[in-house]
């Protein structure tokens, strides 16, 4: 500590500037709380504002959608604004709109989850809100229907519509063998025509139970007085009677690299895009390979933007990535060519960037400088009460250890050179790679 | 007691008829908008200082009147230019000196330009607070516009337009803004356009730098964890130098007026239609807004808004539909979007139009009154969470004139406004049938269905040039014909016929072919290759263009045409046979100056040295050397992703036999090069066979 001490006395060594040990995420003191009918509390109060973030993570998401059905989860999502028993079709919206408040919802991969920010003291509304879904949901065959055609505009919006909207359906397509991440959560649009108001209830009946649930609070509220709403409304939903089924597909490990090329009409320009397989998130590499992430392409200085956008001009952009889930992860190094550039030598130069990843330990400073963007982003993702509960819900849900959101700051301070580059050697090489080329349409004519 | 329960009902009214009310609110927490500090520098710069203790980051956001607004039309995006050039070098550090040093500590750097201002932001952690403000304001004083760093710019601005000009949702708003405001500034894409980025220059930016970036009328905030004396010192420190270089010019003012007008964008191979239906209204600092901002709140503001619940809920049309008010210094608008299925577009689109009728006919209800205000009210503590979100309000206020109190008072301001305030603001500002309509989509799935809206312009997307008064890039422009243009034009022609060799000898040549090396420049990369190109007068072309990966064979004969892309090969529609047909004309302008001479062809001369040269649907406007040879050849080529400018260069000269012929032939596709070849070899009269033009079997 002492080193770092001695620089932040000297700012006129501008560039060797570094964090300074007190410019850490402030810790903050989770507390946990449980019901007898299995659902879990975690909260962070937080009186600096007088508003609290709530959200409930169902630990339910697009990787537990029964074959045939992808999308389902999202769509089940949508219908939980549909009405329940004391609560009308879009009167949800409107009770948290007239509080001053705002809410959506989300579904990924692995979880789902519903959230409102609003004024402290409409909190024992929101936590009636909530249960009111939880224990009840109306499903009206043409709610359903008319929802189903909301989602269906939403996959056109999202995925079909836009030029390289496609581009993940194909990569996860192309990456997994067997595992469900191998559909992106928005599903197919035969899928959503084939779903039917029995899968809503079905659905609703083994995942949306209070012990698959987590209630994640942060603010301007009294911890006693929010225990004891959920136990007022929420306490007396009973149990799932059945256990909860979870994903126990094994997704084969890749042993050569394939490639890959489509050819997509409203693409305007060739991009490359490489996944790799990563183990999943919380792994001990994980940290490492986040701060590889940092290094390929976190800021203009990141290896992948000085190389492929800033002095070859060779992409329009060019980034590494990783994504990691509950099973099986990725790790993406994409780029977009700029005009009249081959793609094929714009992939050659982002494996260039990989390969030196591999070959060398990192430098001393462009690793603190990694961990530098790492601790400054941990500090800037707890500036409001909903990112700071979006943080604990992950860990508490996914990572099942609310305290992590503490403890993380640790892990990425730990990481060397040596695990750096053991993990690039690991996990990002060519034959843990499935490469796809996208190439624009030829266009004919002049 | 709640139980679980999942009901499937077909009426749902039968369960609601015993639902409980929701549980009334506690008591409500005071809030009050937090305090700031200010100071105004000597040199006029104002300082804001909001201190927030929460965590250990300083945030800073200078604020320039140096916007789009203040920009000519012909150089839309140098404001937009010159701000992100700004963190591109200064006189003491490079480009990447400068991410270097941010990066480094994990702090933040940028700088953009909108309508009325420029801004440089900042967010370093408390250790390098000092950092912050002295890279800030290193790039904001000190910027070196290098031309390499704006080359470098330019082509990243092309590459991002190519994307953004094939995306129907960049589209739709971008026609939108400019059909209300017409050519003023505001109506502009402040990014610059295809055309205006390639005339930027680095003298531009200097200059626009020099008159428009000064300390007076600039505020800087400092947002975070840092005192008031600390930030001031600092902001004394690296601004106090700061000269302001005159008087700044006035922004021009905002004159259109709106009409009734209903544009397409036609984008084929779109599934979804996005449209706006926009209206101008007032700027930020009318008497009017709050009425008008809760106007918006009824119509399209959140899940409840009546377009929502109408377009969404009630019909499950689309997954979004909103509007918003954005008002800016001189002017606002009220824009209502949404998008759906390209079968359901009209449909749509009625009742966004009937909605907005809505608003008159069905004034904002006490209701509706009372949710966007309890609304409005009840979410000022959450919209301003953030130190950096307090500071924004702070110099929104200043930049748009409000009374100091303005954010100290919102709330009571907003509870004050009344039902019938509300109507008259409408009345006054809401004229539905002069909305503005813009459509993106594939016009041939609706746009018949929406001519009850008005007369629809339908554009080609690939036509749409914001910067011209019609929205369309403009055809090569033919001067009116007169008896001297097209003596003048003879003449050019047959100077033109002279310096390739003479009349008598181009008379005589039946077929021509030029083979050599190409280096084709296509979406999918640069490719170096062979082209071979045959003509067999009158009617008959071939070119044969052999890359390292595939084989592309065009065709026309007669009145039909082919292709062949490796394997596969497929006759082209009518239309397109008829644009690769103009390739018999203009292959060394050999067949374009006969025709021209035999009278079947009409030319026209522009000025001494070039001419227009048009023949049925055909127009090319040819441009001559300086030795009368043809140099230049421009026409608009129509394909299926929408209207091509191209550009036919000939260059090297050379006598093959008793002809002059090129030796480089240079195409460029709407100003990128696409096709650059060495032409090795002519061959005349080599006696070339029809049967060279027929068509595989598959």
């Amino acid at each position: 500590m002492t080193r770092h001490t001695i620089r932040c006395l000297i700012p006129a060594l501008a560039g060797l500037a570094t964090v300074c040990a007190q410019d850490l995420p402030p810790a903050a003191r989770i507390q946990k709380d449980q019901l007898r009918n299995g659902l879990k509390i975690v909260m962070i109060e937080d009186h600096s504002r007088p508003v609290v973030n709530l959200q409930v993570w169902y630990h339910v998401g697009s990787k537990d959608e029964k074959k045939g059905r992808t999308g389902f989860a999202h769509l089940f999502e949508h219908m939980m604004f549909r009405g329940s028993k004391n609560v009308a079709p879009e009167e949800h919206p409107r009770l948290i709109r007239e509080a001053g408040g705002e809410m959506n919802a989300y579904t990924s991969f692995d979880m789902t989850v519903y959230w409102e920010t609003f004024p402290s003291h409409y909190l024992e509304r929101v936590v009636w809100l909530e249960a009111d879904r939880m224990a009840s949901l109306v499903i009206n065959e043409e709610n359903f229907k008319k929802e189903r055609e909301v989602v269906k505009e939403e996959r056109r919006l999202r995925y079909e519509n836009p030029p390289y909207g496609l581009l993940i359906e194909d990569v996860l397509a192309n990456t997994f063998k067997e595992y469900p991440y191998k559909y992106p959560p928005i599903g197919s649009m035969a899928d959503l025509n084939a779903a039917t108001t029995a899968d809503v209830k079905e659905f609703f009946d083994l995942y949306y139970v209070p012990n698959n649930a987590t209630l994640v609070v942060v603010g301007d509220f009294n911890p006693k007085e929010l225990g004891a709403y959920a136990r007022k409304y929420m306490g007396p939903i009973p149990r799932g009677r059945n256990p909860i089924p979870r994903v126990t597909t094994r997704e084969p490990a890749r042993t050569a690299l394939s490639e890959i090329e489509k050819t997509y009409p409203k693409a305007p320009l060739p991009a490359v895009i490489g996944a790799y397989q990563l183990p999943p998130q919380g792994h001990p590499d994980s940290y490492a390979l986040e701060i590889a992430s940092n290094i390929l392409s976190n800021g203009q200085s990141s290896r992948l933007y000085k190389r492929l956008v800033y002095d070859e001009q060779s992409a329009v952009s060019a980034s590494g990535q990783a994504l990691f889930l509950e099973g099986p992860s990725l790790f993406f190094g994409f780029a977009i060519a700029n005009q009249g550039k081959n793609i094929k030598e714009v992939s050659s130069s982002l494996q260039f960037v990989f390969e030196s990843m591999r070959k060398d330990p990192v430098p001393a400073s462009e690793l603190e400088k990694a961990k530098n963007q790492v601790i400054a982003g941990l500090i800037l993702g707890r500036q409001t009460m909903q990112t700071k509960a979006d943080l604990l819900g992950r860990m508490a849900v996914l990572h099942a250890d609310p305290e992590l959101y503490n403890k993380e700051v640790a892990k990425y301070r730990a990481v060397t050179a040596t695990d750096v580059q053991r993990v690039c050697q690991q996990y990002l090489s060519p034959n843990n790679e499935v490469r796809l080329f996208v190439m624009p349409e030829k266009k004919p004519g002049a | 007691m709640p139980t679980r329960l999942t009901a499937i009902l077909l009426a749902a009214t039968a369960l609601f008829a015993q639902k409980q009310p929701p549980p009334a609110p506690g008591a409500q927490r005071p809030f009050e908008f937090p305090k700031h500090q200010t100071r105004k520098l000597p040199n006029g710069l104002t300082v804001f200082v909001v201190e927030d203790h929460r965590l250990p980051v300083v945030s800073l956001t200078l604020t320039i009147p140096a916007g789009g607004v203040y920009v000519d039309v012909k150089k839309t995006g140098v404001a937009s230019f010159t701000a992100s050039l700004l963190r591109e070098g200064t006189k003491t550090r490079t480009s990447q000196q400068i991410a270097q040093q941010v990066d480094q500590v994990g702090g933040n750097l940028n700088s953009y330009a909108d309508d009325d201002n420029a801004r440089a932001t900042t967010s370093f952690l408390k250790a390098n607070a000092g950092l912050g403000f002295e890279l800030i304001a290193d790039i904001v004083l000190n910027p070196v516009f290098s031309q390499e760093e704006l080359d470098r710019q330019r082509r990243q601005a092309l590459s991002g337009l190519q994307i953004q000009y094939s995306d129907p949702d960049f589209l739709a708003p971008v026609i939108a803004a400019r059909s209300i405001y017409g050519l003023h500034p505001y109506g502009l894409p402040g990014n610059g356009t295809p055309t205006s980025i390639r005339g930027i220059t680095r003298d531009d930016l200097v200059s626009f730098h020099q008159r428009f970036y000064g300390p007076e009328g600039s505020y800087l905030a400092v947002a975070g964890d840092i005192t008031p004396a600390e930030a001031f010192a600092q902001a004394e420190k690296h601004f106090g130098a700061w000269k302001q270089n005159g008087q700044r010019p006035a922004a021009p003012e905002v004159k259109t007026e709106n009409s009734r007008r209903v544009i397409v964008i036609d984008k084929p191979d779109a599934v979804q239609t996005r449209f706006l239906f926009v209206l101008r209204t007032i700027p930020r600092n009318h008497p009017d807004y709050l009425p008008m901002l809760i106007a918006n709140q009824a119509l399209g503001s959140g899940f409840n808004s009546r377009l929502m619940l109408k377009l969404r809920a009630n019909e499950g049309l689309t997954y979004g539909a909103s509007s918003q008010h954005n008002v800016q210094k001189l002017g606002g608008r009220l824009s209502a979007t949404s998008f759906t299925r390209t079968e359901k577009t009209a449909t749509a689109m009625n009742m966004m139009q009937g909605l907005i009728q809505e608003l008159l006919d069905r004034p904002v209800t006490d209701e509706e009154l009372r949710e966007a205000k309890a609304f409005l009210t009840g979410n000022f503590a959450v919209a301003v969470e953030t130190p950096e979100a307090v500071a924004g309000r702070i110099i929104n206020a200043a930049l748009f004139g409000l009374p100091d109190n303005y954010w100290s008072t919102y709330r009571e301001q907003v509870q004050a406004v009344t039902r019938e305030q509300v109507l008259a603001a409408v009345k006054r500002h809401v004229t539905p049938e002069k909305t503005l309509i813009v459509a993106a989509g594939n016009a041939s799935g609706f746009a018949k269905d929406i001519e009850g809206l008005g007369k629809a312009e339908i554009i080609p997307f690939g036509d749409l040039d914001p910067l011209e008064p019609n929205l369309r890039r403009p055809a090569p422009s033919a001067p009116a014909a007169t008896a001297a243009t097209r003596g003048q034009g003879s003449q050019l022609v047959a100077a033109a016929m002279q310096a390739l060799g003479g009349a008598d000898a181009l008379n005589k040549v039946k077929d021509i072919s030029a083979k050599g090396a190409a280096k084709l420049s296509a979406p999918q990369g640069s490719f170096d290759g062979e082209l071979q190109e045959i003509v067999l007068y009158p009617d008959k072309y071939r070119a044969n263009i052999t890359l390292p990966v595939a084989r592309i064979v065009q065709v026309v004969d007669g009145s039909g045409g082919w292709i062949q892309q490796g394997p596969m090969n497929r006759d082209v529609p009518p239309a397109m046979a008829k644009q690769m047909a103009l390739s018999i004309h203009t292959t060394a302008a050999i067949g374009l100056l006969r025709e021209a001479a035999q009278g079947k062809a009409e030319v026209n001369a522009i000025d001494a040295n070039s001419f227009t040269w048009k023949l049925g649907d055909h127009t090319v406007k040819v441009e001559l050397d300086a030795d009368r040879r043809p140099a230049k050849l421009t026409y608009r080529s129509v394909t299926p992703q929408g209207a091509m400018d191209v550009e036919l260069r000939y260059s090297d000269y050379k006598q093959t036999g008793e002809l002059m012929l090129p030796g480089k032939a240079v195409i460029v596709q709407n100003g990128s090069p696409f096709l650059d070849s060495t032409i090795a070899e002519w061959k005349v009269n080599s006696g070339v066979d029809a049967s060279v033009f027929a068509k595989p079997a598959k």
